[in-house]
C-alpha cells in the first residue's frame, strides 16, 4: 500500500536528514573528550585534557572575555532597536510591512565576506580605527532582522484589545506599553535577545575583517586551525556549541516557540 | 501600537539608521569602488570598466564555476529543506516540533568547526572511510570523498540546510490543515495538493530559502579552501585574495558585484519561471 | 616562513614605491589580522608598566623577544601586532613610524628599508649576544641585513622550504624536486598556498633560472603551466597554510609536499623527514629590526639582545620549532631541535643546496615579471 510505503519513506528521510544535520556536531563533541590527537577512530580513552589545555591558553581567556562582551553588547543593541522597529512595522499594513522587513533582511542575503570587506573599506576610508566597537554595528546590521522578525511575528498574534482596554481605563500609551504589552511579549523579547547573542557568539567573518587586532572565540578557532593539529580546538568548538545551543534552548523555552 | 506616522518613523529610526550607515552606505561605497582603479597601490577614483572586463575575461572560468556550484547547492538545499519542512509540518505529527528543534540547534555551533568536522569525516582516515574499510566494503580509503567540488557541496548543504528550513517552515505554518483536508475530501491526491495548494502559498518561504543559500554559497571562500582541493577555487577566493593580498579593492569589489548580479539575475529568472509554472493551474 | 613575503626595492637601481594614504595602511592592518589573527587586546590588557614597546612580528616570534621572564624583570610590556605579510611592516613604518618599535621584516627587504630611512642602524655594542651567533649565519645574512656596512637587523632564527615526505612510506631517496611528481605520489602530494615559495621553488625547477624571483614573463608563464598541470593531475590539495601540511601528513592525505622544517612535529604520529633537492631549496633568515623612530631604543636593544640570548633563543626555538642562531644555546636545545636542524653543517647549509632569493621587481620593464605579475600568475594557477 502506498500509504505504508510513503510512511516508511518519510521516516527514513526524516531520520536520515536529522542524522546528517547532527553528525558533525556529535563527532566534534566526542573528539573533544577523546584521547587521540588526531580526530579519528578508534578513540583512545576519554579525557578532559583538551579542555585544560584550552583554559590554560591566555588567548582563550582573552577571546572569551571579548566574545562575552561583544555578544552582550550586540544583544543589548539589537533588541531595543529591533523591538522598536518591529512595533513600527506592526503598525503598518501587512502589505507595506512585508517589503520593509525584507529590505532590512538584505544584509542576510549577501555573502558575509562582501559585507565584511565593504565595512572594512568604509572604515578605512573614514580612517576609523578598528576594534570591538567596529565589529558591533556590523554584527547588529545582520542580526537585527532576526530580532525584528521574531518580535513582529509575535505582535501579529498580539491581542490589541488588551491595549485598548488599558487606554480606555486612562493609561497613557507609555504606561499601557509597560504594564500591558511588555509583560506579555517579554518571553519573546528574551528569546530574541538570546538568539541575538547566540548569533553574535557564532559569528566569524565580519568579526575577522573588522576587528583589526584582537580575538573572539570564533577567530581563535581560526587561529588554532591555521596553526595545525590542535585538539583543543575541538574543546573550544564544543564550548561554543554549548553556549549557542544552550542559549537557543533557553530562547525556545522562553518564547514557547512552536515554529 | 504606534499609529501615528510620526511615531512609526521614530520607532523605526534606530534600526533604519544602523541599516543605512552600516550596510547601505558601506556597500554602496564598495560597489562604487569597483569602477575605480589602483595604480602603484594608490586608490584612484574614477570611472573605469577595466575591473569588470577582467572579471569576464580573466575570471570567467571561476565565475562560471562558482555560479554552477552555488546553483547546485541552492537547489539541493532548498529541495531538502522543503521536504524536511513539509515532513515536520504535515507528516510528522508530534515529532514535528522535535524535528524543528534539531534544525534550530544545528544552526549554531560555528561555521568554521563544521567545515573542519566535514574534513575529518570525509578524509582518508575519517569515519566514512574507516567505516567502509571496517565493513570490508573497500580495500583502500576512497580519496574522492574529500578535496573536490563534491566535498564543498556536502559541507555547504549541511551548513545552509537549517537556514533554509526555517523560512520554508514559516510559510508552511500559514497553510491551514483545513485546506488540505478539504482538498483531500474533494479527491485531490497528495501530489496535486502539493502543487496546487502548498507550493503557491509557501512561495515566499521557498524564494527566501533559495536566495539565502544561493548568495551565501556563491560568496563562500573558506569551504573551498579547506575541503575543495586544488581545483575548486570559487569567486570568493579571488574577492579575498584581490582585496587582501593584491591590495586591489576595486578588482575585489568588481568580482563581488559581478557574482551578486549574476545570482540576482538568476533568481529573478527562476522566480518568474516558478510563478508561470504555478499560475497555469 | 609562514606567508608570502614580498620585497619592495627602493632607491638605487629601482624606484621608490610610494604608498597610498590611509586606505592602504588600513587595508594592510586588516590584512595583518587576516592571516594568523591572534593578538592581545592592547587596550584591555595593557598593564601600567614602566615601558611599553610596540612589536610588529609574525605570530610566535614574540616568544623570542620575551624569552624567559625578561619582560617582568625589566618592567616592560610588549604591545604586539601579528602580521600576515612582511609588507605590512614597511607600510606601517612609512605611514606611522612611531607605532612600531621593533619588527621582523623579511630579510631581503632590510637593506632597502634601511636606505629608505625606516630603520635604525644597530649599534652592535649594545647587543652583546651578537658576537655569539654562528659565523655562517652572520655571513649569510650580511648581504641583506646590512647597508653601507651597518647592520640593520639581528638574526634570531632561520629555516627553509624543503621537500618533505612521510618517512614510513617513502623509502626511495628524494633527490630532486621532480621526485615529488613520481607516479606513486599522484594524488598524495601538496604545496602550500604561498606564491613566494612556490614560484621560487618550482620556477627554478622548471626554467633553470637560478634567480626565480627575477623570471621573465615567458619563464613565469612556463612555470604557471607546469603548476596547473601539477595541480590538476598530481596534488591532493593546495594547503591553506604551512601548518595544514602537518595536518595533511597526520591524516595520511599526503606522502610528500613542499613544506617547512617546523611542520614536521605537527604531523602527529607520522614521522616526517625532508631533503634538500639538488635544484635548490629556498632559505631565509629572520632578524629583528629597530625602527628609526623607536620610542625607547635602549629598551629595544635589551629586547633584541634577549632574543639572541640563550633564554630567548631556547624559548623561541622550542615554541616555534625553529632553529637558533646563538651558538651558545646549542647545548640547551631539545634533542628534537638538534636533530631537525643541521647545526653541525651550518656553513654548507647556506652555501650549497640552499638559496637566498633576490627581491622582486616592482617596475615594469617589458620582459621581466614584477610582483604584480607573480600575484596574477598565482591567481591563474588557482583559478584553473
Amino acid at each position: 500500500m502506498t500509504g505504508r510505503v510513503s510512511r516508511i519513506a518519510w521516516i527514513l528521510f526524516g531520520t536520515g536528514t536529522v542524522l546528517f544535520m547532527l553528525l558533525p556536531m556529535v563527532l566534534l563533541v566526542l573528539f573533544s573528550f577523546g584521547g587521540n590527537e588526531l580526530a579519528s577512530f578508534p578513540l583512545r580513552g576519554l579525557t578532559f585534557d583538551w579542555y585544560t589545555a584550552l583554559f590554560a591558553k591566555s588567548d582563550f581567556r582573552v577571546a572569551l572575555e571579548n566574545s562575552t562582551y561583544l555578544s552582550v553588547a550586540v544583544g543589548a543593541t539589537s533588541v531595543p532597536v529591533g523591538m522598536l522597529a518591529a512595533f513600527a512595522f506592526a503598525g503598518l499594513k501587512r502589505r507595506r510591512a512585508g517589503p520593509a522587513i525584507a529590505a532590512m533582511a538584505a544584509p542576510l542575503m549577501m555573502p558575509p565576506l562582501v559585507l565584511a570587506l565593504a565595512l572594512f573599506s568604509a572604515y578605512s576610508a573614514l580612517d576609523i580605527s578598528l576594534g570591538l566597537s567596529t565589529v558591533l554595528p556590523g554584527q547588529v546590521v545582520f542580526i537585527q532582522p532576526f530580532v525584528i522578525l521574531v518580535i513582529y511575528a509575535r505582535m501579529a498574534d498580539f491581542d490589541r484589545t488588551l491595549l485598548d482596554s488599558a487606554r480606555d481605563l486612562g493609561a497613557s500609551p507609555f504606561r499601557a506599553f509597560v504594564t500591558v504589552t511588555l509583560p506579555i511579549i517579554s518571553p519573546t523579547v528574551i528569546g530574541a535577545a538570546l538568539i541575538a547573542m547566540a548569533l553574535s557568539l557564532d559569528e566569524f567573518i565580519i568579526t575577522y575583517y573588522t576587528i583589526g587586532g584582537g580575538l573572539t572565540l570564533p577567530t581563535l578557532v581560526w587561529g588554532l586551525l591555521r596553526r595545525s593539529l590542535d585538539p583543543s580546538v575541538n574543546a573550544l568548538a564544543t564550548l561554543i556549541l554549548i553556549g549557542t545551543v544552550g542559549a537557543t534552548i533557553l530562547a525556545i523555552r522562553a518564547t514557547r516557540y512552536r515554529g | 501600537m504606534p499609529q501615528r506616522p510620526f511615531v512609526l518613523v521614530l520607532f523605526a529610526l534606530p534600526a533604519t539608521l544602523i541599516f543605512l550607515l552600516f550596510f547601505v552606505g558601506p556597500f554602496a561605497y564598495f560597489a562604487v569602488m569597483s569602477f575605480w582603479s589602483v595604480s602603484a597601490y594608490r586608490l584612484t577614483p574614477g570611472f573605469d570598466l577595466e575591473n569588470y572586463i577582467d572579471v569576464f575575461t580573466e575570471y570567467a572560468y571561476p565565475l562560471g564555476f562558482t555560479f554552477a556550484i552555488a546553483l547546485a547547492i541552492a537547489t539541493v538545499t532548498t529541495t531538502l529543506a522543503f521536504a524536511f519542512a513539509y515532513l515536520a509540518r504535515f507528516r510528522a505529527g508530534r515529532w514535528g516540533p522535535i524535528l524543528l528543534f534539531v534544525t534550530l540547534i544545528t544552526m549554531f555551533g560555528g561555521y568554521l568547526v563544521k567545515i573542519y568536522a566535514w574534513r575529518t569525516i570525509l578524509g582518508s582516515t575519517g569515519i566514512l572511510n574507516a567505516g567502509l574499510l571496517g565493513l570490508g566494503l573497500i580495500d583502500e580509503p576512497l580519496p574522492w570523498l574529500l578535496y573536490n567540488p563534491g566535498a564543498v557541496v556536502v559541507t555547504l548543504v549541511h551548513f545552509l540546510l537549517p537556514f533554509a528550513v526555517l523560512p520554508i517552515y514559516g510559510s508552511l505554518r500559514g497553510i491551514g490543515d483545513a485546506q488540505l483536508a478539504a482538498a483531500r475530501d474533494l479527491g485531490a491526491g497528495p501530489s496535486r495538493s502539493l502543487v496546487d495548494i502548498v507550493l503557491p502559498q509557501c512561495e515566499l518561504g521557498i524564494v527566501v530559502a533559495f536566495m539565502l543559500t544561493f548568495f551565501i554559497a556563491a560568496g563562500d571562500y573558506i569551504t573551498p579552501r579547506l575541503v575543495g582541493g586544488p581545483s575548486t577555487a570559487m569567486i570568493g577566493n579571488f574577492v579575498e585574495s584581490q582585496f587582501i593580498t593584491a591590495l586591489n579593492a576595486p578588482q575585489s569589489s568588481a568580482l563581488a558585484v559581478a557574482i551578486l548580479a549574476v545570482c540576482a539575475g538568476t533568481i529573478f529568472v527562476l522566480r518568474t519561471g516558478m510563478r508561470k509554472a504555478l499560475a497555469v493551474r | 616562513m609562514k606567508r608570502s613575503k614580498i620585497a619592495k626595492p627602493t632607491n638605487g637601481p629601482v624606484k621608490v614605491r610610494s604608498l597610498a594614504p590611509m586606505s592602504r595602511r588600513h587595508m594592510l592592518q586588516g590584512a595583518g589580522a587576516a592571516a594568523l589573527g591572534a593578538t592581545t587586546i592592547g587596550g584591555i590588557r595593557r598593564a601600567q608598566a614602566a615601558t611599553n614597546i610596540k612589536a610588529m612580528v609574525w605570530e610566535g616570534y614574540d616568544v623570542f623577544l620575551e624569552g624567559g621572564d625578561y619582560l617582568a624583570r625589566n618592567d616592560i610590556t610588549l604591545d604586539k601586532t601579528y602580521i600576515g605579510a612582511a609588507e605590512e611592516i614597511i607600510a606601517k613604518l612609512r605611514l606611522a613610524p612611531r607605532e612600531v618599535d621593533v619588527s621582523s621584516p623579511y630579510f631581503i627587504q632590510v637593506d632597502f628599508m634601511a636606505a629608505e630611512g625606516l630603520l635604525m642602524p644597530l649599534d652592535l655594542e649594545k647587543i652583546p649576544n651578537f658576537k655569539n651567533l654562528f659565523p655562517a649565519i652572520v655571513d649569510a645574512a650580511r648581504d641583506n641585513m646590512t647597508y653601507e656596512d651597518q647592520w640593520y637587523s639581528a638574526p634570531f632564527t632561520w629555516a627553509s622550504i624543503p621537500l618533505m615526505y612521510n618517512a614510513d612510506e617513502v623509502t626511495d631517496p628524494m633527490e630532486s624536486w621532480m621526485d615529488m611528481l613520481r607516479p606513486e605520489f599522484k594524488g598524495k602530494s601538496a604545496i602550500p598556498a604561498d606564491p613566494t615559495s612556490v614560484f621560487a621553488t618550482w620556477g627554478r625547477v622548471v626554467t633553470g633560472n637560478q634567480s626565480p624571483n627575477r623570471m621573465t614573463l615567458a619563464e613565469l608563464d612556463e612555470t604557471v603551466k607546469f603548476l596547473i598541470e601539477m595541480k590538476k593531475n598530481h596534488l591532493r590539495t593546495i594547503a591553506a597554510s604551512y601548518g595544514e601540511l602537518g595536518d595533511l601528513f597526520a591524516r595520511k592525505e599526503i606522502l610528500v609536499c613542499e613544506g617547512a622544517e617546523w611542520v614536521a612535529p605537527l604531523a602527529g604520529d607520522v614521522p616526517v623527514k625532508w631533503s634538500y633537492p639538488k635544484e635548490g631549496t629556498m632559505t631565509y633568515i629572520e632578524g629583528f629590526s629597530m625602527s628609526a623612530e623607536a620610542s625607547d631604543p635602549d629598551a629595544v636593544y635589551g629586547l633584541i639582545n634577549n632574543a639572541l640570548s640563550v633564554e630567548g633563543q631556547i624559548a623561541g626555538a622550542e615554541y616555534n620549532g625553529l632553529p637558533i642562531t646563538n651558538a651558545d644555546a646549542l647545548p640547551m636545545l631539545s634533542d628534537f631541535n638538534r636533530a631537525t636542524y643541521p647545526y653541525d653543517n651550518i656553513e654548507s647549509f647556506f652555501t650549497t643546496n640552499l638559496r637566498i632569493e633576490q627581491m622582486y621587481l616592482l617596475e615594469e620593464d617589458g620582459t621581466n615579471a614584477t610582483w604584480d605579475d607573480y600575484i596574477k600568475a598565482w591567481e591563474t594557477v588557482m583559478a584553473a
